[in-house]
């Protein structure tokens, strides 16, 4: 199943001529890499890592502990990356790729 | 090392001066509405050269790594320092000195205070010693960056800089989570571990980093953007784009992929890193020949270093390659902060005239001389220790460095008045004095190579300008002419992930 969310991911990010639709793609690319790495820590009748909780098996904390940092730099890229795109919608009227020349 | 405690402080305070200033800047325009971005700016940029110069006198000559984790937690951030990092150093120092001349081109309190946020991401990204600590400071480093090279209103150089560096940490951060997954922990220091790891994982670690970096780095055929990126700001950013972040893929290929490849024995990188920097040489070489745009061109030469230097590191002559890194990063500096000086007439690109003062055009001479190594510039001595100890290369060096002084002479230069600040060139030449003396190497007769070089030299002067009007008429091989838009650009990362799959697969098992 992420093999296919990250060829999704993958497709529309090569594919797409519209760069809102790209910056879709890349953060079903980022989250995909975000999942794989919390599923890395996960254990089989775990409880979350909270030590006042009277349990023995823990699911593994490093993984969600980074990769809230992760996702907060996803956020980050996604605001910034959304809010160029409007800046430049407004000055030239376009966000489709094939019409955009760069110099 | 004795002052330990003092290398430390130096080592977490680094990255912590430019995120004080900007608290410092906020406090004060919020309590007291005085905006001394300014002058934090100078500060803060002082602090840091001479935090940077204690730092490169104590490593110097370090044998091992220097490391220090900030608590005692087995996953506690860890710093480091070792003798190669001051080479990395020394190049952000570079770029960083000429900021005190450049502060004018940053006209808002928040624009200023996003360089301090880059400032913050570069020096950390020097001293981290773990993996994710990497990433994260990478990724202030880059954001701030994002928003620096759309200062000037050039939105899309930003976009297309976002989503080809988003693609790359993408593949960076799926390396991380196969390293954790084979049951490593993230210092740099997983190199010392990597025996007893998943030799398998390992493999797929590496080629993870590597694609990354090889994007970070732009090696060829993900080199396009270098051009539209580095060229969209205002030219202190670009000359810190090109003589240290862009190099920040030098950085992390060593650290993270050469280092512990060379521990395996997984010796088919080196060789799929030497084919993929022939190419970054020859090929965006070739593409710069044909650019009309004088500040593409100059950010256009970082490939070429930067094949340059990846053929160094193919073949483990490290030194030589970091040295080279720091030397070019100040004739980058030199090239973009007089960019400024120039007068480039984009609207007639028939007759491509490029007008400046005497004094910054003949610096700018030195500048692309030196940059493509020429004697008595340091670059010549590491181009000829490359080239004498690997012979075979000789031809593809020549070649490429006809082509990037090609791509310079085809531009007509006129000679005009102008008012300039005399401070400028004295830095550049005071900084000249401390490389030569920070590198010592013997001025002698050097034999006859260097008329091999004027002889390249020559062709370019009088070949480049006839050459490239009539093999324009047939056919335009300038950067679109592979890469037509960023859809090529991704599939290009993708095509490179997978070639260096498949040439890893056939070197590994023959």
């Amino acid at each position: 199943m992420t093999l296919v969310i990250l060829f999704v991911g993958l497709y529309g990010l090569i594919v797409c001529d519209n760069l809102i639709r790209k910056i879709m793609s890349l953060s079903v690319v980022q989250g995909i890499v975000v999942m794989s790495f919390l599923t890395s820590g996960y254990r089989a009748n775990a409880a979350a890592p909270i030590l006042s909780v009277p349990e023995s098996i823990f699911v593994d904390p490093i993984p969600q502990a980074l990769m809230l940092t992760a996702i907060v730099i996803g956020v980050c890229f996604n605001t910034l990356a959304l809010v160029f795109v409007v800046k430049y919608h407004q000055h030239h009227g376009t966000i489709e790729i094939s019409q955009i020349h760069e110099r | 090392m004795n002052d330990s405690a003092l290398i430390r402080a130096l080592l977490l305070f680094f990255p912590v001066f430019p995120l004080m200033g900007n608290v410092v800047i906020l406090a004060v325009k919020y309590a007291l509405r005085r905006d001394i971005s300014t002058a934090v700016i100078v500060a803060v940029v002082l602090t840091q050269l001479a935090a940077g110069a204690a730092l490169i006198a104590a490593f110097v000559d370090y044998q091992g790594v220097y490391v220090t984790a900030i608590s005692e937690w087995d996953y506690s951030i860890v710093f480091a320092f070792d003798a190669g990092k001051t080479y990395f150093l020394a190049a952000y120092l570079t770029p960083l000195l000429f900021t005190l001349f450049r502060l004018h081109l940053f006209s808002t309190p928040y624009v200023r205070m996003v360089l301090l946020f880059y400032m913050a991401g570069c020096s950390g990204l020097l001293v981290t010693g773990d993996v994710f600590t990497f990433y994260v400071f990478y990724e202030v480093m880059i954001m701030a960056a994002y928003v620096l090279i759309g200062i000037k209103g050039k939105y899309y150089a930003s976009i297309k800089y976002m989503i080809i560096g988003a693609s790359s940490s993408a593949l960076f951060l799926g390396g991380v989570i196969l390293l954790y997954a084979s049951g490593s922990y993230f210092g740099f220091s997983f190199v010392g571990q990597v025996a007893t790891l998943s030799e398998h994982n390992m493999h797929l670690v590496l080629l993870l980093f590597s694609t990354a970096f090889f994007v970070k780095g732009a090696f060829f055929p993900v080199s396009s953007w270098v051009s539209t990126c580095h060229t969209a700001t205002n030219s202190l950013i670009s000359a810190f784009l090109s003589a240290f972040t862009i190099f920040t893929g030098i950085y992390g290929l060593y650290y993270l992929v050469l280092q512990p490849a060379e521990l395996l024995g997984f010796t088919g990188i080196f060789d799929f890193l030497r084919i993929l920097s022939v190419t970054t040489m020859l090929l965006p070489a070739l593409f710069l020949f044909f650019e009309p745009h004088l500040k593409r061109v100059i950010a256009g030469t970082t490939v070429f270093t930067i094949g340059f230097i990846g053929l160094m590191l193919s073949y483990r002559m490290y030194d030589v390659a970091f040295a080279y890194i720091v030397v070019h990063g100040l004739y980058k500096c030199l090239l973009f902060l007089l960019y400024d000086h120039l007068d480039y007439d984009e609207s007639r690109q028939d007759d491509l005239r490029v007008a400046g003062s005497w004094r910054a055009l003949a610096i700018s001479g030195l500048g692309v001389l030196f940059t493509t190594g020429f004697y008595p510039a340091l670059t010549y001595v590491l181009k000829y220790q490359f080239v004498g100890a690997h012979g075979g290369y000789r031809l593809v060096v020549y070649v490429s460095m006809f082509l990037v002084l090609g791509a310079f002479f085809k531009f007509r230069y006129q000679v005009v008045k102008k008012k300039e600040n005399p401070l400028f060139y004295l830095t550049f030449l005071t900084v000249f004095g401390v490389y030569y003396l920070t590198f010592p190497y013997v001025l002698r007769w050097p034999g006859i190579s260097v008329l091999t070089d004027l002889a390249i030299l020559a062709g370019a002067v009088f070949l480049a300008r006839p050459l490239y009007y009539r093999l324009s008429r047939l056919s335009r091989l300038d950067t679109r002419f592979v890469f037509r838009n960023l859809n090529y650009e991704l599939l290009y990362i993708v095509l490179l992930f997978f070639a260096e799959m498949v040439f890893l697969q056939m070197v590994v098992f023959g």
